[in-house]
């Protein structure tokens, strides 16, 4: 246990090292000059060297990605440029909102990927399971920001049961979550479905029947568990995407959150931000990642043993 | 000695796209308290189909659409899903072939045999304990205070099928159904269950329904054998005389296909062919293809079960004449 | 069901499934599956549309109607006008064509260099398959919508630069797909058994290897369109891909949003048209699957 524990987590320094020379190398991507075209093309050579100077570029390459990599490791991911204030303040301050965001999102996918995966299952190749079928493939299909829309015109413009995006209480939460919920709970009510199905055709599960036991407790102690532990993995990874997904869903709730500051960053070529940006996600989702893994280690009392078949 | 179970005309179907395929077809047979039945084929003939037909243990695809169950002298088909509840686990257990998979990965065994008490006896906290720990003793498990909070994966095959008969047997039912209880084991390993069971047998007086297809398991064990054979009984008859004086060809067919230690120098002879499945049926008898004394009668007749003596019964042409002289 | 099984005809139960390849018969199987036929035609029906849209298209898209700013369908303006006097329509016809033609090119990108970098790195193996593999592992790290945003960020927002980014953003997960299916085809014997008897290295890619991952390149290929377009919509949307006056259906979305509350159709018929195409690619996708292999499940 603790031997996995600690692979997975020197596997995930790896990658995350990988990210930051990912996130380090970006601005040498850029084509043609990256501090002209920051300061845009009336800038005097002056100021051109001196943020060329700023930005420690006028170093030689791998100088300057260890100045990159000791700062960050201080917490100092340099300056937006825009602002001028310090890059992990500004996403600290945004991060709390994208975090409330993609937890609610994934308390609904949960909710509706699980039950109605369940109830697919249990209802195999009927009317009910075609059109849950149907629902995961036109969940895949939407694209999330239109269905945000759609939400608001109808909940918030006809209806007006909800406020018009702008706010970031709980009853502005709702409409941005269930997006967020419903394009998710997708996946995880394909594997729910497809776990479920396979696991009640088990061995074991003729024995907990032929032992007398009620159905609820079948389904619920013998199946379920066993069920969850690869949706668990899919959760996780679901809990990473959503970070990615609220970027887009962000704009169009107008929410305060890292993917809108993601985009402004874009848009006013805020490079140290994106930087910032893209390594700070980087690195949630490694975490995430590795939890996930610790978290599936736990429920499944096969992996300690590192028995279990991929 | 009075019957316990008699099953009358089992008829099991399932669905498939080309309309039903009848797995079991018209079984009749009889357990009686306190003895082993032996019911035996090769794999596809039926017997796992009967044995989850008796406890309605089929998937949805199967279903029971003939004949009656009486179990006690009532009869279990017309049961309802609940009625059977209370009887699956309680009056009759069942244990399954493959020890690896009949286990719950994810629950602890002490858990796995706790829950079947819990429903039947209602009995909780440490008295429930202190009852499967006896069970996991009872079956034979060393160390059974540790095993109880085990995962299945820890244990060895062997040890798995120890804790599926604790399992069965924690509620003293009355009929144990064992679906080849050894088959995946090591030799070794078999004789050790076959001994375990035949001893809590004994101990518990229960009547065992032991489905197999190896006929040195049915000598050490049954007291009477029925051989199935594509979906029907061929032959019913006591274990001696099935040994000594097989009926059915292809009784005799099995023997003959059987490892002896005595004939170590004979060669063993297969059965041509293979058992046909339920859509390649033909309208005579089942094994008239891969049978040697096949005769005209056998290809468009099917046989109806020949009464030999109190003992015996033979579903096969060969004996037509015998039973009308009697 | 364990125990159907059983009762399979032998030959069932005891025939290995071919490995996964494009047979002769594999367009008779498509078009025996209807869910694939009725997808097919859709898509060539829109294909047609985006085509023949200076034909079909009422209007040019870019004519303003300035008598009819922000109205509702009517007679005139069958999906009514934007907030320029735009006829949405006409919009949504040329819009296919940028749809399609940025998310095929899209598609193009990550189905070359995935299978590319995949299949090098299953072939060849050792070192070089780590090494991909690690790299792979990194960019997978981040959520693709991040890595396209990334891109964007280094080439700067434009339809090209959108359809690029999403582009590359989807090719590690494509050659990790494809260099499975390979290894699989790798160590399933026959390519062993033509190495064995002296075939050359790229004779075995060409006429081993290829053709029995073409399957499955097939469905992924299929699948990656659908998230191509979505991905691109989005980048539009967000204002990072096609720039106005360009009829994109992510950039009139994020038109229509803004005007929502007056005029609902902006922000309704271009999500319409977004999901049915998108649903009808998965939908063929989940066919061809089913077709490629018939095991896996939905």
């Amino acid at each position: 246990m603790k031997h996995f524990i600690i692979n997975r987590v020197l596997s995930g320094i790896l990658v995350i090292f990988g990210i930051s020379v990912f996130s380090f190398l970006l601005i040498h991507f850029i084509p043609g000059d990256p501090v002209k075209i920051m300061l845009g093309i009336n800038a005097s050579p002056e100021q051109v060297e001196k943020l060329n100077h700023h930005l420690g570029l006028d170093k030689p390459l791998l100088v300057q990605y260890w100045q990159y990599i000791t700062n960050a490791f201080q917490g100092d991911f340099g300056t937006s440029l825009k602002t001028g204030r310090p890059v992990l303040i500004e996403i600290l301050d945004r991060f709390p909102e994208t975090v409330k965001l993609a937890i609610f999102g994934l308390f609904v996918a949960v909710v509706i990927g699980v039950s109605l995966g369940i109830v697919a299952a249990k209802f195999k190749d009927s009317f009910i399971d075609k059109m849950c079928t149907a629902f995961a493939t036109l969940g895949i299909s939407i694209p999330s920001f239109w269905l945000g829309i759609l939400l608001v015109l109808v909940f918030s413009v006809k209806l007006a049961w909800f406020p018009i995006a702008n706010g970031t209480g709980f009853r502005d939460l709702i409409l941005p979550a269930f997006t967020l919920g419903v394009v998710a709970s997708t996946m995880i009510m394909r594997l729910t479905r497809n776990g479920m199905v396979e696991v009640l055709s088990n061995d074991y599960i003729r024995t907990a029947r032929a032992k007398g036991l009620d159905d609820g407790l079948i389904l619920f102690r013998h199946a379920l568990r066993n069920v969850l532990i690869p949706v668990v993995t899919v959760i996780g990874l679901q809990l990473a995407a959503l970070l990615g997904g609220t970027v887009i869903i962000e704009q169009v709730f107008n929410w305060p959150g890292l993917g809108t500051l993601a985009i402004g960053a874009i848009m006013s070529r805020d490079f140290p931000l994106i930087q910032g940006i893209v390594l700070f996600m980087g690195v949630m989702y490694v975490t995430i990642n590795i939890l996930v893994d610790v978290l599936y280690s736990i429920i499944d009392p096969r992996v300690e043993m590192g028995t279990k078949e991929a | 000695m009075s019957n316990l179970l008699v099953v009358n005309g089992l008829t099991t179907q399932f669905e498939s796209k080309n309309g039903p395929l009848t797995v079991v077809d018209g079984v009749d047979f009889t357990l009686k308290k306190g003895e082993v039945l032996g019911l035996v084929g090769e794999s596809g003939c039926g017997k796992s189909v009967t044995s989850l037909s008796i406890l309605q243990l089929l998937d949805k695809y199967g279903k029971i659409s003939s004949g009656e169950v009486l179990y006690e002298n009532t009869n279990l088909v017309n049961k309802t899903e609940k009625e059977m509840k209370k009887i699956r686990g309680k009056e009759i257990s069942m244990i399954f072939q493959d020890p690896m998979n009949s286990l719950n990965p994810v629950l602890t065994i002490g858990k796995q045999i706790g829950e079947v008490i819990e429903k039947h006896e209602k009995v909780k906290g440490a008295k429930l304990k202190q009852k499967v720990v006896d069970l996991l003793n009872l079956g034979g498990i060393p160390r059974a205070d540790e095993i109880f909070h085990e995962y299945p994966h820890r244990l060895s095959g062997g040890m798995k099928q120890r804790v599926m008969i604790a399992m069965a047997i924690a509620c003293n039912p009355t009929m144990l159904i064992a679906d080849e209880p050894t088959t995946a084991l090591d030799v070794t390993i078999q004789a050790q269950i076959l001994d375990l069971l035949r001893s809590l047998k004994d101990e518990l007086d229960m009547s065992i329904l032991l489905i197999t297809h190896d006929l040195g398991v049915v000598a050490e064990m049954c007291d009477r054998v029925v051989v199935m054979y594509a979906g029907q009984v061929v032959e019913t008859t006591d274990t001696r005389t099935l040994l000594r004086n097989p009926r059915h060809p292809y009784t005799e067919g099995l023997i003959q296909a059987t490892p002896h230690q005595s004939k170590g120098k004979s060669r063993l002879k297969s059965i041509v062919g293979q058992v046909p499945t339920p859509d390649q049926y033909s309208p005579g008898c089942r094994f008239a293809d891969r049978c040697p004394k096949a005769m005209d009668i056998c290809q468009s007749n099917v046989p109806p079960l020949f009464e030999i003596d109190g003992q015996t019964s033979c579903r096969c042409w060969l004996y037509e004449m015998k039973e009308e002289v009697i | 069901m364990a125990k159907l099984e059983t009762y399979k005809p032998i030959q069932a139960r005891v025939a290995p499934k071919d490995p996964i390849k494009i047979k002769s018969d594999t367009l008779r199987k498509l078009l025996k599956d209807k869910r694939a036929v009725v997808c097919i035609l859709f898509l060539v029906i829109v294909a047609l549309i985006g085509i023949l849209a200076p034909l079909l298209a009422p209007f040019d898209p870019e004519e303003q109607f300035y008598e009819s700013i922000l109205q509702g369908p009517s007679k005139e303006h069958l999906l009514g006008t934007d907030a320029i006097g735009r006829d949405v329509l006409s919009r949504l016809v040329y819009g296919v064509r940028v749809t399609l033609t940025v998310s095929m090119l899209a598609v193009a990108i990550t189905f070359f260099l995935g299978t590319f970098i995949g299949l090098l790195s299953a072939y060849v193996g050792g070192w070089l398959d780590n090494v991909l593999m690690r790299i792979m592992d990194i960019l997978l790290a981040l959520p693709s919508i991040i890595l396209a945003l990334a891109i964007v960020a280094i080439l700067g927002p434009s339809l090209t630069n959108a359809m690029i980014a999403v582009g590359v953003a989807s090719i590690p997960g494509f050659a990790r797909l494809i260099r499975g299916a390979a290894l699989s085809i790798k160590s399933s014997g026959f390519v062993e058994a033509s190495r064995s008897i002296g075939s050359s290295h790229s004779w075995i890619l060409r006429r081993q290897f290829l053709p029995n991952v073409a399957g499955v390149l097939l469905v992924y290929t299929t699948l990656f369109i659908g998230v191509a377009i979505l991905d691109t919509a989005a980048l539009s949307f967000i204002g990072l891909g096609a720039q106005p006056p360009t009829p994109e259906w992510g950039t009139m979305l994020s038109e229509g949003k803004n005007y929502m509350y007056d005029a609902w159709w902006l922000a309704t018929f271009p999500g319409i048209a977004i999901t049915i195409v998108v649903f009808s690619v998965n939908f063929l996708g989940d066919a061809l699957r089913d077709i490629f292999d018939p095991k896996s499940t939905r």
